[in-house]
Formats: C-alpha cells, structure tokens, sequence
C-alpha cells in the first residue's frame, strides 16, 4: 500500500533525506528508528506535504497513486495522517469544532455524508472514553493548555475518527511518563486493523512495547542502513545508535 | 484665514442658515463654519490624520441631498423586537421608522422635530461632547446640522432595543450630508442600541456624521455598529461620549464596507466609576481604507476604560488604529488598557497602528499594545493535515483570531450577525 522508491528531499536547500527505500503492506506496522537530524522527522513531513520540505527525487506510491502531488487535505482524505510529535495549538479554536471540521471534511472528501452535531458527538464519545479524554477538553481550544500528554492522546483521538489507512506516529512517545504512554500505546494498538498501516517513528524502543511492530527500519543520515524484526529494536536499546552514526558518516 | 480648497469652498457654500432658526443653534452652525472655513478639509499635515488622507473627497463635485428619495429594501440586524429607526442620507424618515409604544416622558424621533420639543435640553447638549474645535469634520458637520436622529431617556430601562439603519443612497449624482446624532441616558437609564450603516446602489456619496453620546449618572448604554457602507461611499463617523459617574459605555463596533471609513471616536470618562469598554473588528479588502481612532480622555479618578481592536487587511486595503489614553492631572486610580492587533492575509496590505498613552496622574493602570502578523504557516498545516481545505483552514484560523472577544459583549441575537458577517467577509474574500 505504500512504496517509498529513492527518495531524497531538501530543507532549505539543505539535503536530508538521501534515498530512503521502504515498502509496506495492508495491515503491517513499520517502525522507523534513528538518532537525532536522521531525518525522521522530514520522512514524516514529507509523507504528510508540508511546505518548505522539497522532494528532489525519488517518488512515494501510496495505493498506487503518487502521493506527493497531493495536497495536504488530500492526503487526508485519501487517508494518509500524520500525527505530529509537536501538535500545534490553535487559540481560540474548540476542540469539538475542530474535530468536527476534520471529520466532515474527509467523509467528504470519501464521499460520506456528513455527520450532524448529534450524530457527530455520539461518534467522538466511543472514542474518547477509551483514550480518557474529558469534555472538558473538547471544549477547551486545540491543544491550548493541555499537557504533553493531553496533547499526545488528542492525536490518537484525531486518528481514531478520520478512520486513516496510513498512519505516521511521528515521535508519539516524546514527552510522556509511563501511565500516558500505555494509554496512548493502547489507543494505536486499538485501532490496528487488516486495512491500516502504521508507520511508527520513535528514538526508543518503549513505544514499540505497547505497539508491536512487524518490522523495524534504522535510519542514519537520511538512508535506511538497515532493516529487520521487532528484534532489532531490542538490540538497539542496548547497544544505541553510535555505530550507525559512525557508519553513515 | 487661509485660501480653502474648491471641494472644502463648495462644502461651505452648501451651508444654509435662516434668520428664523433658534439663535443658539445659529450661533453652533456659525461657529462651525468658522473653525471648518479656518482649515478646510484636514490633510496629511494634521497630526491626527497623518494616515488617512480625504483627498479622494476632491475628485468628485458633491451635491445636496434631494429632498424625495426612494428606499429600497431595508436589512435588519436583528429579527427581534425592537425600536427601529431609519435615516436615509442623513435625513430621518418617519415613514418607515417603528417608534411607537416608546416610553412615556422618553423621547425617540429626528433632530429637527426634538429641536422643536426639547429645545432647552439640546441647548445644554448639542455641540457639547463633540465640538467644532475637536475636528474640521465636526466642525463641518455642525456648520450643517439639520437632521438626524434623537433619544432622550431619563430614569427610563428600555426592555427592547433600538435598531437604527442609516442608509445611504445615491444613483448617479455623488452627495453629502451631515447627519447630527444625539443620545442622552441619565439618571440610571439603560438602552441598547445597534446601529447599522448600509449603502443602497452603487453611488457615491460622503456621510460626514457627528453623534454625542451624554450617558449619565449611573446609567448603562450598549452602542454596538455595523459599518458596511457602500461600494463608492466615503464616511467620516465622529462621536464624543461624555460619561458620568458610575456609569458605563460599552460598544462593539465592525467595519467592513465603503471605500473609506474613518470612524472617529472620542470619550470623556468625566466623573468617578465611568467606565467603558469598546471593541472594534475591522475587515478590509481591495483597496479600502479604514481607520479607526479612539480618545480615551480619563477626567477623574477611578474610571476605567478598555479597548481591543482587532483587523484583517486583504488585497490592497489600509488600515489605521490611533488609540490614545489620556489620563488628566488628578485623575488617580485610573485604569486604561489598550489592545490592538492585525492580521495581514496579503502582501499588498498595510497598516499603521499608533498605541499612546499620556499620563499625568499617579497611581495610575496603564498598558497599550499593538501587533501585527500574518496567517501562522503551522497552523494552517495542522488544519489541512487532518483533511481541512486551505480555505476552510484559512477561515477557521481568521474566524478564531476575530471572534475570540465577540462574547464578551453579551450581544444576544447580534452576535449571530457579527459571527455571519466575518464568515460571510472570509467567504468573499
């Protein structure tokens, strides 16, 4: 469902992705791992179509069809979704109306039809019991205030209702204790299915113990070195990034 | 005196003044003519209009208004019960004003008929809190005053509010006129009023208003406008507010018609516990020009004043915002609070905001702040990421960025009108 052949992107006209190679099936879960300014990051950018990231060469097929003509909406709507490491706060926008923007946007865009006030909130409610969102924080502007973690499961509760079949947990991990790191590990790990495939970026393997991957990528300066089982990310944990460090350069 | 443009001349020509009007009232209009005729229409060189230039007033040979005009449609803000009042270029028109059950012992109706009923007490008020020497335009608008409406409320709580539609309208010939608005509140009265500036057909046409606003002796007024003149329209909107002791003037104010706005506002917080709180959104596109300018004059101690004006400039508008608190010797305790801030959606935009404060008193509360920035590149992202088109997303982020203090003003069924009128702007836009 994804195919990601040759590619190289540039940031400020600064090269950070050198040829990246992946290729991932309906239903699996990769794990992408790497030292800091691998180029983890951008990979996830990139995917999701932010300005300022330019692809140079290479191509990424997703579906068959080229992802990186898409704009970003579209991406979403054919159900790519990022979730970010840093999500953005958005003053003075509620959470439900956001949420609900989202939502009807992509059903859309799918050619669904779009949920009503009513019908939209019984829709959120299944979802955010499981990952112990409040209505307070619906109703509390996108992520203004909230806690790292607070943040962190509002982004698994943004992928559990756009319905993704590609998703991109960028650094999910960053910022949380143990209790909040289950809960968000649950909540992906809930919606694994045959049809969604996640592509799970992270620097420590603590993640990949709540979200068991099927195979693990090591990316040093923007290349994969090497590929594997869930097993890698175990050796990794042991042994740290310094000899691919020292191999790519 | 120096030498008068043609279009400041011809502005002065226009004025009449019969022998049989009050002599009081002559004496106001002369006296206007006297200041305005001393400087003609201000140009850049006037500090206070050092961003906003009326040059555009001399291109075009502006009439008198007709006496018959027609009316068409008229756009209400509010679907609620309420007083309503309609002034068609400057002209108040009974006709389709709905005044009637209006309180005993208060009155609603034009200037010309409250100059016959109320002579004494418009003596006492008119050109009191917005004088010929405060601006030329004042000036201007005095050295005409004819029409325009009146409300007089003492120990009276209006229970519905007060529509008032000034309508411009104008086919082929440009006009000018000079609307005098008066508003007394006291002795603990309460009104609400929402006034609604609109521009029928395409035409041109200059609306020089002057309106004072006395609200006195524990009374509240809540004064909420809508600036949506015409395409071609020209409008210089200047109030003075006088208020008294712990009384309050509240106003929420939108622009986002005509070619050029000026709306020009001047209060006087003239006793102890006066308070006021304003709100201004302005929205402009193109190539409008709008400008907002605000006087806060702290006379006394303990008063309090708040602003927040806040824009967004698209295409090749201009936008202005001169917001000065001036807190008078002696006037300790005082609190005012200033807030302005921009959004630019397009490079071709501008906008120049001038915060100040001047203080003479001590012990006083003060702060001003002013900025101005563009649509956030990461927020836009977050939004389109999750499915969002780039319009919407603009939308949204324009939408959150204005309508975050429209709350505050417990505008009822308004607030829908403000909130449809920003998506309706981002929408055009």
């Amino acid at each position: 469902m994804l195919k990601i052949k040759n590619l190289h992107a540039t940031v400020d006209g600064k090269e950070i992705l050198k040829g990246i190679n992946l290729a991932m099936g309906f239903g699996e879960v990769h794990a992408i791992m790497g030292p800091n300014g691998s180029g983890k990051s951008t990979l996830s950018y990139v995917l999701a179509g932010r300005d300022g990231y330019e692809v140079t060469k290479g191509e990424v097929l997703y579906n068959g069809k080229n992802l990186l003509e898409m704009k970003p909406e579209e991406r979403a709507g054919e159900g790519v979704f990022l979730a970010f490491q840093y999500p953005v706060e958005l003053p003075g926008v509620s959470s439900m109306n956001f949420l609900k923007a989202a939502v009807n946007a992509v059903r859309k865009y799918r050619g669904e039809n779009e949920l009503d006030a009513m019908d939209f909130l019984k829709f959120v409610r299944e979802t955010t019991k499981m990952l112990n969102i409040t209505d307070d924080m619906l109703k509390r502007a996108v992520n203004v205030g909230f806690s790292g973690g607070e943040k962190k499961r509002n982004e698994v509760l943004q992928m559990a209702v756009l319905k993704p079949t590609l998703s991109v947990l960028d650094e999910t991990d960053s910022g949380l204790d143990v209790d909040a790191l289950r809960i968000v590990g649950d909540g992906v790990t809930a919606l694994r299915s045959p049809h969604r495939s996640m592509l799970v970026i992270t620097h420590y393997q603590r993640l990949l113990d709540h979200i068991v991957p099927d195979e693990v990528h090591i990316l040093a300066d923007g290349k994969i070195v090497r590929s594997g089982g869930k097993e890698l990310a175990v050796e990794l944990e042991e042994e740290g990034y310094s000899r691919y460090t020292a191999d790519a350069a | 005196m120096n030498k008068l443009s043609a279009t400041s001349q011809s502005f002065v020509d226009a004025c009449s003044i019969s022998e049989t009007e009050l002599p009081w009232l002559i004496s106001l209009k002369k006296c206007g003519i006297e200041e305005f005729s001393k400087v003609g229409l201000p140009t850049l060189r006037n500090e206070a209009w050092r961003y906003t230039s009326l040059k555009q007033l001399e291109r075009l040979d502006w009439q008198k208004v007709a006496e018959d005009y027609e009316v068409g449609e008229l756009s209400w803000l509010t679907s609620g019960d309420s007083y309503k009042l309609v002034i068609v270029n400057g002209k108040f028109n009974y006709s389709l004003s709905e005044i009637g059950g209006f309180p005993e012992g208060a009155f609603i109706g034009s200037l010309s008929e409250a100059l016959v009923s109320h002579s004494e007490l418009l003596e006492t008020h008119l050109g009191r809190i917005a004088t010929s020497k405060d601006s030329p335009l004042l000036a201007l608008n005095a050295s005409h005053m004819a029409d325009g409406y009146v409300i007089l409320l003492s120990k009276v709580e209006l229970t519905k509010p007060i529509e008032i539609l000034n309508v411009g309208r104008t086919d082929g010939q440009a006009i000018a006129y000079h609307p005098r608005n008066l508003i007394l509140l006291d002795q603990l009265s309460r009104a609400t009023i929402f006034e609604h500036y609109t521009g029928q057909n395409a035409g041109s046409y200059f609306m020089n208003s002057g309106t004072e606003i006395f609200v006195d002796q524990g009374s509240h007024l809540q004064h909420h406008r809508i600036f949506a003149d015409g395409p071609e329209a020209i409008g210089v909107a200047s109030t003075g507010v006088r208020v008294g002791s712990d009384a309050n003037y509240t106003s929420l104010v939108l622009s986002d018609g005509g070619k050029l706005l000026r709306n020009d506002v001047r209060i006087h917080l003239s006793a102890s516990g006066a308070e006021t709180k304003l709100g201004g959104i302005y929205l402009a596109d193109d190539e409008q020009h709008v400008d907002h300018t605000v006087v806060i004059e702290h006379e006394m101690p303990h008063t309090k004043s708040e602003q927040l004006f806040k824009g967004v400039l698209s295409g090749k508008a201009r936008g202005v915002f001169q917001g000065n608190i001036k807190v008078h010797e002696g006037a300790d305790g005082s609190d005012g609070q200033l807030t302005n801030k921009t959004l630019l959606l397009s490079p071709g935009t501008e906008v120049n905001s001038k915060p100040q404060l001047e203080i003479y008193a001590d012990d006083v509360k003060c702060s001003h702040g002013s900025a101005v920035g563009q649509l956030d590149e990461e927020e836009l992202f977050y939004l389109r990421s999750r499915g969002i088109p780039y319009t919407q997303a603009k939308s949204i982020l324009v939408e959150s960025f204005l309508s975050e203090f429209i709350d505050e003003f417990n505008l009822g069924e308004l607030a829908d009108t403000f909130h449809q009128r920003i998506t309706d702007w981002i929408r055009a836009d």
